[in-house]
């Protein structure tokens, strides 16, 4: 447990600490706090296969595995965004072709992981059924959400439209080929993605809400004192010559 | 297309995708109370996590005076009655949920993520237009 509360309290709130100003307190302990958190989630992370044969190791190897082709993929359509005609930054001119090739290349990837994951290059994770099958039903739901936002906008643009539709239907055939071994997974995941979308939405919501709240009834920060005669006087006075072209003494 | 024609398309759309996958995982209308459990489950779960990292990251906003404080303070109680709540539930957060429900909030992510770049990527690599401040080289 300590891990975990590490991994979701620990680094948010030593992320934070860093957004500090820098003659700020909090600021100057950010890099210990840091550094404890660190080592904190290294001291708690040695439960290796413990407990169902699942553990933060494990976790972060299930994470390595998604990560590759995804930032494959992501690395593709960035220079396929950015690297047209008047390419962006330090992206080549014309990469847009590359940029696809890498995209296809990470779909292939992804395939493979689903089906054959021996045949990679590297070792199958131990949690590999339960990362491939919530990538592929958020693949399935996210891509179906976009065709019908793409038709709903109505420009006309049928290949993105065609390409968010394949994704989906891609991922749903995958899925059904893979049924008959993980099914539990798969059912898992997809509560899991429902769970998880609507506790988004209400936990915001109710965040949200909450400081709405407490900021209202809160009395505001004293950060300024009220101006002084003399300050009257010299605000008028530069006025004066800015304004209306007095000299000044 | 109007606002809330869209929005009941997008709805549509999302009920067929989870009625296919529901039918691939093999669940049944007998089922349905335990699969509401685990939903509801998932959710405080997420919830959870969620109010723990806005408490613990609000710590950026503390030198504010003290409504960021109660609003840090309360949203890790918020934080813990999630956690309440899903002990309530019967089903308990386990170490194995754990790490199963980050491996899934990552393929979410991820999923999500390459959905929406493949859109960009499509919608801005058609226009093929060329700066024309770059075109005076040539």
């Amino acid at each position: 447990m300590t891990f975990w509360l590490l991994l979701y309290g620990g680094i948010p709130g030593v992320l934070a600490m860093h957004l500090q100003r820098k003659e700020t307190k909090t600021y100057k302990i950010a890099t210990p706090m840091t550094v404890l958190v660190l080592a904190g989630m290294a001291g708690t992370a040695n439960m290796i296969g413990s407990d169902n044969n699942v553990g933060p190791v494990e976790t972060a190897e299930a994470l390595l595995h998604l990560v590759i082709p995804t930032g494959i993929y992501l690395i593709g359509s960035c220079l396929a965004i950015f690297g047209g005609p008047s390419p962006v930054g330090a992206i080549p001119k014309n990469w847009r072709r590359g940029g696809s090739i890498l995209m296809i290349i990470a779909i292939g990837w992804v395939i493979m992981l689903s089906l054959q994951p021996e045949n990679l290059p590297i070792e199958t994770a131990v949690m590999n059924n339960v990362a491939i099958s919530s990538l592929l039903i958020a693949i399935a739901l996210v891509g179906a959400v976009g065709t019908t936002v793409v038709l709903s906008i109505g420009e006309k643009r049928w290949l993105a439209a065609i390409a968010t539709i394949s994704l989906s239907v891609g991922s749903i055939a995958l899925l059904a080929i893979l049924a008959s071994e993980i099914s539990e997974e798969i059912g898992d995941s997809l509560k899991s993605i429902i769970g998880t979308i609507f506790g988004i939405i209400i936990a915001l919501w109710i965040a949200f809400h909450t400081t709405i709240l407490i900021e209202k009834r809160s009395d505001l920060p004293k950060t300024t004192t009220p101006i002084t005669d003399e300050e009257v006087k010299l605000v008028k006075h530069h006025l004066d010559a800015n304004i209306r072209g007095d000299k000044i003494e | 297309m109007s606002k809330n024609s869209s929005f009941l398309s997008i709805l549509v759309s999302i009920f067929v995708v989870i009625i296919a996958i529901g039918r691939i995982a093999n669940w049944n209308l007998e089922d349905i109370q335990e699969i509401v459990i685990d939903i509801l489950a998932k959710s405080l779960m997420t919830m959870t996590a969620i109010w723990l990292i806005l408490a613990t990251s609000s710590t950026s906003i503390l030198h504010r005076g003290s409504a960021p404080r109660l609003q840090a303070i309360t949203l890790l109680f918020l934080s813990l009655g999630g956690l309440g709540l899903v002990e309530l539930l019967n089903v308990g957060v386990q170490r194995a949920t754990l790490e199963t429900i980050t491996v899934q909030w990552a393929g979410l992510i991820m999923g999500s993520s390459i959905v929406l770049f493949t859109v960009l990527a499509i919608v801005t690599g058609r226009e093929e237009e060329e700066d024309p401040l770059l075109a005076i080289d040539k």
